[in-house]
């Protein structure tokens, strides 16, 4: 089926699952935010395919434009859950990662050398104690 | 202020494909500019179906816009964070196995050495004493609050597939001789 660009921009909406590569558009004068200047970018090129998808006829743009209308809102609760999702595994996984980097960096940097220290000690406190008990014999040996 | 823009490659794609009109070079000030123009119009969020149809294309168009460019822009998010959230995979699967390693293989072998060891201590101090040596005049001593308590450490037992298996093998073999 040959569908209009803007067909093919709304049906692609919900596929969040496909080639990652970005455009980079530019330089613009914008005062906005990086999230509001793409918003804007998005409504602009959002109307700038439906001047090349809308049908001339006003009553087939009016169902063409209600159709594309409910397709977006179809996908917008499963889009934002999905993004929600994505944006809280990721920082968790950031989060348990930071944790286990700082309690890895404490077992490595100060209690294995802490025990390997200790450890040392003992096995110098024995061999002195042994040697102590070597120069006094048992009772029963006496 | 000066600014460059971030959209899918596949989006800009598409409309250059449909608008072969329109300036590539000049793409972002082009946006912004058809951008600003609507979301600055009052927003209609009804379309009744008695309005004329001219007006209710109008409507319909600037809804349409903005509905779509805030879904796209969601979209934008989750894929270019995808490669935030595959660092993000690699460095908790990375620390895991570090963590792992440390806890079965490093700390362990150290620990329950140390608790030996301890615990010779304790037997030779007892020895000496009961030979009429005061353990404490017997140089080096150990400064016991500065050591790590360890005392008390067992081995962490960690599970296999294999030893839950046989666990259960052995329950049920339990449980069907009762």
């Amino acid at each position: 089926m040959n569908l209009s660009p803007l067909a093919r921009f709304v049906r692609d909406l919900g596929r969040a699952t496909g080639a990652a590569e970005t455009a980079v558009l530019g330089p613009a004068e914008a005062p906005e935010t990086d999230g509001r200047v793409r918003f804007l970018a998005y409504v602009g090129l959002v109307d700038l395919l439906a001047d090349a998808s809308v049908p001339n006829d006003p009553e087939a743009a009016v169902r063409a434009l209600s159709e594309w209308l409910s397709a977006v809102r179809s996908t917008e609760p499963t889009l934002r859950f999905a993004l929600f999702e994505r944006s809280s595994l990721t920082e968790s996984r950031e989060l348990v990662a930071r944790m286990r980097g700082r309690d890895i960096a404490l077992t490595s940097e100060w209690m294995l050398p802490r025990l390997r220290q200790d450890i040392e000690a003992y096995r110098a406190r024995i061999a002195a104690l042994r040697a102590a008990l070597a120069r006094v014999p048992e009772e029963g040996r006496r | 202020m000066t600014t460059s823009i971030e959209i899918l490659a596949s989006d800009r794609a598409i409309l250059l494909g449909a608008r072969p009109d329109v300036d590539g070079s000049d793409l972002a000030s082009l946006l912004l500019e058809r951008g600003r123009a609507i979301v600055e119009r009052s927003i209609e969020e009804r379309v009744p179906e008695d309005l004329p149809v001219e007006e209710r294309i109008g409507r319909l168009r600037d809804l349409l816009a903005r509905k779509a460019a805030s879904v796209a822009v969601h979209r934008f998010e989750i894929l270019a964070g995808r490669e935030r959230a595959l660092r993000a995979e690699e460095a908790e699967r990375t620390t895991y196995e570090q963590h792992l390693e440390l806890e079965k293989d490093v700390v362990p072998p150290l620990k329950l050495e140390a608790k030996a060891l301890r615990a010779e201590i304790r037997t030779l101090e007892e020895e000496a004493r009961r030979r009429g040596i005061d353990p404490d005049r017997i140089e080096p001593r150990i400064d016991w609050p500065n050591t790590l308590a360890v005392d008390a450490y067992e081995r962490p037992q960690y599970e296999t597939n294999e030893s839950r298996r046989q666990a259960a093998v052995r329950f049920f073999r339990r449980t069907l001789r009762a």
